[in-house]
């Protein structure tokens, strides 16, 4: 028989350090049989366990009175003792005492548990409330459709167990025809590369087809999977995809824009949560594609109603040399209210026209028109500029038009006698003239806008054009593209103009648009027309003939009229240069039965050379052109060391255009 | 049209001589004419005095043929006029790359 107190000390050890009610139970059990020399003896957490008998029993009574079971002896040799009882007493409220603790320490963990776990799903909520709201910040920000897609498939990547996503998506071109593009996370591009798009097999059909939500907790063991050819199941090297999450992406009036699809190497990974999550992306996702796809179609519309609204190229006169710009406000999305035209009235005289429509978009883009085909349809009557805008000005008070018009328009003779314009400016900046010696000034006087009163003041005023003067029209776009903080006077564009007038309309309406855009930060926020005219000196030489060996020959005889005119040295310069602009031409042409034509002007201080091919054109190259170091290369070489001026031009046929100084 | 006489001048050198005008519509003619004659000659005297107008293409002839003696060994002098030369031949870098003399006298003299 053991020592009675050394096995009760055992007891009380062991109990402290029991994991469970169970092995409680079981230790003073033990104890109270060995102490007390019974055969049998029982723990338990419930009544009615020994057989009918002599026995001693113990209650394990918690510290608030109430039971938490029996602790029971029986079959001892002789009968149980006071001792005996006061052991089983003592071992009782051991074990009561080891039990409620251990109870205690269990409701603990389980709180514990409990917190950690609801700490755990607000985040996760908090994460997937932000990913949410910045799937849908997408929408109210102009994001490309690209983007939308991509941020879209990352934040219900991150907020699901996926470890892989992609999101293919249907897109059409401006041609009109639809095709799939996809964008992926959490997989680099050239894991997919090799593979075909997914196409309506039966896993994929679901989702293509918008009728709902696949998820599987794995993909291999589902009847739908591995009967589509070629591949019956992912091809070859694809990624290794057991859990699987597809949802459709629809747009609100139900068109399937393309799936968002996820997935995982192991099996059953994704919950209901997920799947929720990830719907909601979705339903996000498609309002931000619909929105890009209306955004990219009203730029498309303005575009092409634009190009509508402005001749699609100007006329070519004998006499004038012409150049315009245009430019829209903004990323291109809206008709601008700016306008320019050139047009031939029934006297012989032509017309120049800028005007500026305040206002832009759809409303603006019928004022426009209107102005536009106002003052076209009165080419007939051959009126004065001035007549000509009060015409305008009773078409747009008739119609009721929102707003008024600012318009600047010359109308130009070009007669034996020399060139005579009539400038009239209602409410617009003055177009600059520069003048063949090289000064510049704003000329007219500035009127009333049209369409506000009936009787508008429309100064006009008249003079004589001389060769190699130029006029440039504008509108506010130039001038104000950096207000409020810069204004450019009619004596800052006059300067600028007069820095570029040399080099002719193109170069000086390009300066002006790139002086504006360079003004205005890069980004202006109103419209840029720019359109210019010079008084082309008389044309002395054109010629053409068949771009053909023999081509240098012509050349000479063409120009064999004027050298007297030039002196000696200028007319061989001028023959060198041709010739070798003709040679280029006949090189290059590639044209059978093509023609090189070539024209002279003569003006005071210059003589302009162009020569017309039907060729491809050819990139020009960097200047000032290096010297050539070997046999090739000398004749764009000659021609850049010779000229003042000299450039390409792409009209119906390609151009070379240059200058010499005369004297 | 350039009119171009070749007559040999003593062993190894020959001479050019090209009248009228160069241009792209008849140097081959005048790059026949150097290629034949540099056949037999080491040194070419090329003779521009009588030529009023030249142009690249004529240039890129001269150009060729001098690279062409230089291989063999030999050199091509070219007679340009003093007082209205053809106005190829003031541009910059021209005089670089062609040895050029006043007179055929002084070509040959410097050939010799």
């Amino acid at each position: 028989m053991s020592d009675p107190l050394r096995s009760l000390a055992d007891a009380a050890r062991a109990v402290t350090a029991a994991a469970t009610d169970e092995d409680v139970l079981n230790i003073v059990a033990a104890a109270a049989r060995d102490v007390i020399g019974a055969r049998q003896a029982a723990a338990r957490r419930g009544p009615n366990g020994a057989p009918h008998g002599p026995r001693l029993v113990a209650p394990l009574v918690a510290r608030d009175g109430s039971s938490l079971g029996l602790l029971e002896l029986w079959d001892k040799d002789g009968a149980f003792t006071r001792d005996d009882e006061a052991i089983v007493s003592a071992l009782a409220q051991m074990a009561a005492n080891a039990i409620e603790t251990l109870e205690l320490l269990n409701r603990e963990h389980a709180a514990r548990v409990e917190a950690e776990e609801t700490g755990r799903r607000l985040l996760l909520e908090k994460q997937r409330a932000e990913a949410l709201h910045r799937v849908g910040q997408a929408i109210s920000r102009r994001l490309e459709l690209q983007e939308i897609v991509q941020l879209a498939t990352d934040a219900a990547r991150e907020l699901t167990p996926a470890q892989f996503g992609a999101f293919f998506y249907n897109v059409i071109s401006d041609a009109g025809e639809a095709y799939m593009l996809y964008t992926l996370s959490g997989v680099e591009r050239s894991a997919f590369e090799r593979f075909p798009m997914p196409r309506n097999t039966d896993i994929f059909a679901p989702t293509f087809n918008g009728e709902g939500v696949v998820r599987l907790d794995d993909v291999l063991a589902d009847p739908r999977y591995g009967h589509s050819a070629p591949y019956h199941g992912m091809p070859e090297g694809h990624l290794p995809v057991r859990s699987y999450l597809a949802v459709p992406v629809l747009t609100s009036d139900g068109e399937v824009v393309g799936g968002l699809f996820f997935g995982h190497p192991e099996p059953g990974m994704f919950s209901a949560e997920d799947e929720h999550m990830v719907a909601g992306i979705a339903a996000q996702s498609a309002i931000a594609i619909e929105n890009a796809r209306l955004y990219q179609e009203r730029t498309r519309t303005a575009q092409t109603l634009q190009r509508a609204l402005l001749p699609p190229h100007l006329p070519t006169i004998e006499g004038l040399e012409l150049a315009a710009t245009y430019r829209a406000a903004g990323e291109g999305n809206e008709v601008g209210g700016d306008f320019y035209d050139v047009f031939g009235q029934s006297d012989g005289s032509f017309a120049l026209v800028v005007g500026d429509v305040c206002g832009k978009g759809p409303q603006a883009a019928a004022v426009t028109a209107l102005a536009r085909y106002t003052l076209r349809a009165h080419a007939v009557a051959g009126l004065r500029p001035s007549y000509q805008l009060v015409r305008l000005n009773d078409a747009l008070l008739r119609q009721q038009a929102p707003g008024f018009v600012t318009a600047a328009l010359a109308r130009i003779d070009l007669t034996p006698a020399g060139v005579h314009l009539e400038l009239a400016t209602a409410g617009h900046p003055l177009p600059i003239l520069a003048r063949a010696d090289g000064t510049a000034t704003p000329i007219g006087d500035v009127g009333t806008p049209l369409g506000i009163i009936e009787r508008p003041e429309l100064p006009e005023v008249a003079l004589a054009l001389e060769p190699g003067d130029l006029l440039v029209f504008y509108t506010d776009g130039v001038s104000e593209a950096a207000a409020p903080r810069l204004i450019l006077s009619e004596d800052d564009l006059a300067r600028l103009v007069a820095e570029k007038a040399a080099e002719g309309p193109r170069a000086v309406v390009e300066h002006l648009e790139r002086t504006a855009v360079a003004n205005a930060g890069g980004n202006p926020r109103d419209d840029i027309a720019c359109l210019a005219l010079r008084v082309a000196a008389p044309l002395r030489v054109s010629q053409r003939f068949a771009a053909a060996p023999r081509a240098a020959h012509d050349v000479a005889d063409a120009l064999a009229p004027i050298a007297a005119e030039l002196g000696e040295r200028l007319a061989m310069d001028v023959r060198l240069l041709v010739t070798e602009l003709v040679a280029n031409a006949v090189r290059h042409t590639g044209v059978e039965g093509g023609t090189v034509a070539i024209e002279v002007r003569i003006a005071p201080r210059t003589v302009q050379l162009s020569v017309y091919d039907d060729g491809p054109g050819f990139e020009l190259p960097e200047r000032p052109i290096a010297n050539p170091e070997g046999p090739g290369g000398w004749g764009l070489y000659l021609v850049d060391q010779c000229a003042a001026r000299w450039g390409t031009e792409r009209t119906d046929r390609h151009r070379v255009w240059l200058e010499l100084d005369r004297g | 049209m350039a009119e171009i006489i070749t007559e040999p001048l003593g062993p190894g050198t020959a001479v050019v001589a090209v009248d009228g005008e160069v241009t792209f519509s008849n140097v081959a003619a005048l790059d026949h004419q150097i290629t034949v004659a540099l056949a037999e000659a080491t040194n070419l005297v090329v003779d521009l005095t009588a030529v009023t107008f030249i142009d690249s293409s004529g240039l890129s002839t001269l150009l060729t043929a001098s690279a062409r003696a230089r291989e063999g060994g030999g050199t091509v002098a070219l007679v340009v006029a003093q007082d209205e030369p053809p106005s190829i031949f003031r541009f910059r870098g021209v005089d670089r790359l062609l040895a050029l003399y006043p007179s055929r006298e002084a070509a040959l003299a410097a050939l010799s």
